[in-house]
Parts: structure tokens; sequence; C-alpha cells
């Protein structure tokens, strides 16, 4: 799987998992992720993994993000 | 019944069983203990956290169904912290001769919140029956998520309270699980469980125990209720779960060839 589609769909599943999409869109584009109004990715700024890896760091305030969000990566077949 | 629950009011979702589910928006990690009550006695099933916050909505709840003196009966389905580091405040309002009851292997590890309630081992296939003879059957589902996990199920409302199994990251306060359902379940049990092996025997003794005496509604410890008719669809998406992978992935990046 893409870089891009593995970032789309974890956040795709954290707008499932939590009702915090402020918080939300604030931890994704700190880590380089353009959202728009919609809640969609409209952009990656920078390399795709080393935007992924930022914001796994940046998703650690919010556990139960970050450990669905690994099981995408994991299943994405990348290793951060 | 209401569709969502709140800090303040149990909900009683089937005859004589209370939810008493706490939510916790900002970590989307739901806590829900349960009641049980039938005549003159009183059962919980998980009371749940410590954390004030916490502690403070599961007893405001109980308080509107019953005195806590009427607790008769505390049940731990395996010993996290979330499920039960309560059990030293809820004993000192319990009825004094409140007994906890755990499985074995969990009682092991239960004695360190420091209660001084007497701790009954549970085996495979026990039961307890209290009030006006209402019978609670529990089922060992060793190793989802830990040795010493069970499910118990009451006879009188073919109610499986499921434990960790069923259970999902929920940021709302649904009571009954919706249709994202699958998605917050994996997100939940995909990460949690270890073994598929263990995961396989959970829900084939579950669909083994539909089949015998039948289940109504699934009430695991955190998440959303599963009514009868949407059981096949949360067994299917269980089932289809991949579990362990954290193993994998670290085996990747230290370079660690598996079988």
């Amino acid at each position: 799987m893409e870089a891009k589609e593995v970032i789309e769909q974890i956040l795709e599943t954290a707008l499932q998992v939590s009702s915090e999409k402020d918080r939300l869109k604030a931890i994704f584009e700190k880590s380089g992720i353009s959202i728009s109004d919609d809640m969609k990715v409209s952009g990656i700024n920078g390399d795709s993994i080393a935007v992924m890896a930022t914001l796994m760091s940046n998703l650690a305030e919010m556990a139960v993000v970050k450990i669905s969000a690994k099981q995408i990566i994991r299943k994405g077949g990348i290793t951060l | 019944m209401s569709e969502t629950y709140n800090s303040n009011d149990p909900i009683e979702v089937a005859k004589g069983v209370f939810h008493l589910g706490v939510q916790d928006t900002p970590n989307s990690f739901s806590n829900i203990p349960y009641l049980i009550v039938d005549g003159d006695g009183a059962v919980v099933i998980d009371p749940g956290s410590a954390i004030p916050a916490f502690y403070e909505v599961f007893l405001r709840k109980v308080k509107k169904v019953i005195d806590p003196k009427k607790i008769t009966h505390l049940i731990v389905q395996h010993q996290d912290p979330d499920l039960c580091a309560a059990l030293p405040l809820i004993e000192k309002l319990a009825h004094p001769d409140v007994k906890i009851y755990a499985p074995l292997e969990a009682k092991v590890l239960l004695q360190h919140y420091g209660m001084v309630s007497p701790l009954v081992p549970l085996d495979d296939g026990d039961t307890l029956t209290f009030g006006n003879g209402r019978t609670l059957e529990f089922i060992m589902t060793p190793y989802a998520h830990f040795v010493g996990t069970m499910a118990t199920y009451d006879a009188a409302t073919k109610v499986i309270f499921s434990s960790d199994a069923f259970g999902g990251f929920t940021g709302d306060n649904a009571l009954y699980a919706p249709a994202s359902y699958p998605t917050q379940l994996t997100a939940f049990l995909g990460q949690y469980l270890g073994s598929k092996r263990a995961l396989e025997y959970a829900l084939k003794r579950i669909e083994k125990l539909a089949e015998e005496k039948g289940i109504d509604l699934i009430c695991p410890q955190h998440g959303c209720l599963i009514k009868k008719e949407q059981i096949p669809t949360y067994l299917e998406a269980a089932h289809a779960l991949e579990v362990g992978g954290e193993i994998d992935m670290l085996a990747a990046k230290h370079g660690i060839e598996l079988d």
C-alpha cells in the first residue's frame, strides 16, 4: 500500500474511534499533513514515510488513535 | 431503551441488568461496569477504575438503583485496573459479607489491589446463584487476553458479559453498536489480543453457548452493546481479526525470523 493511502486510512479510522476532530486535525497538520474542511487528507508536506513517522510520534497524546494507526501501518507493509 | 448513555443514569438493558458505563471521550476508552439485581441480591461485574472521576460515575449510578449495601457479590472477569481497581473502594460500601469472584489466575494478582474481602477462585463451568435463584455461569476464555480471563452468562436474560471480547475503542456514548463498530472493535482487539488460537476458542465457545442456550445481548467491558440481530456481523468481524501483529512488526524491525 502507498504511504499516502496508509495516512488516509489512519485518518479515516481515527475519525471512527475518536470524536475529537479538532484535536486530530491539529495533530495531523502539526505532522505535515494538510486536512480539508471535510476531514480528508488534502496534502502531505514532505516525504510521506518521514511525515508518517512524525505523525506517529505526535499521536502519542492520543494513545487509542496511535494503537489503531500502528495496525494500519503494519498491514500496509511499512516498517518505520 | 435509551440509545445513548450519560454520566448520571444507569440503563436497564435487560431485566435486572444495569449498564453503568463511564465514557472517557478524550481517550476513546469507555469503561462499563454492570449491576445485576435480583430480589435481595445484587452483583457487580467489573466495577471499574479507581480514578475518582470514573468511580464517582459508577457509584452515582449504583445508588440510583440500589443501596450499595445490597451488593453481595463482586465479579471480576480479569485483573486489569480499568476493570477492577475500584474493588477496594466499593467493598467498603458493599454488604459486610461481600465476596469477590475471579478466575484462579487472576485471583493471584487481584490481591495486590489491597482488598480485604474473601477472594473466591473460579474455574470453567462454575456457577453462582444469588437473589431469588438467579444463576450466573462462568465461561473461561483463556489468553483472550490474559490466561485468567472469563465471560459471564446470565441464564435468566440470555445476556453474556464478554469482558474485553467484543470491546471496541469509542469516543462517543452510543449504547448499541453503530455501523462503524467493526472498525472500532478491530482497532481495540486487533492490538490487544496476541493469539488467534485463543481468539478462535473464545469465539467458538460463545457460538456454542448461543446454539445451546441462546444469547440475546453481548455486554462487553468497553465500547458498545451488541444486540442479538447484530451478533452474526460481529462474530464475522471478530473471526476475521488479525492479532498478534505487534510481534511481526518488531521482528521485522530487528531482523528476527519467526516461523
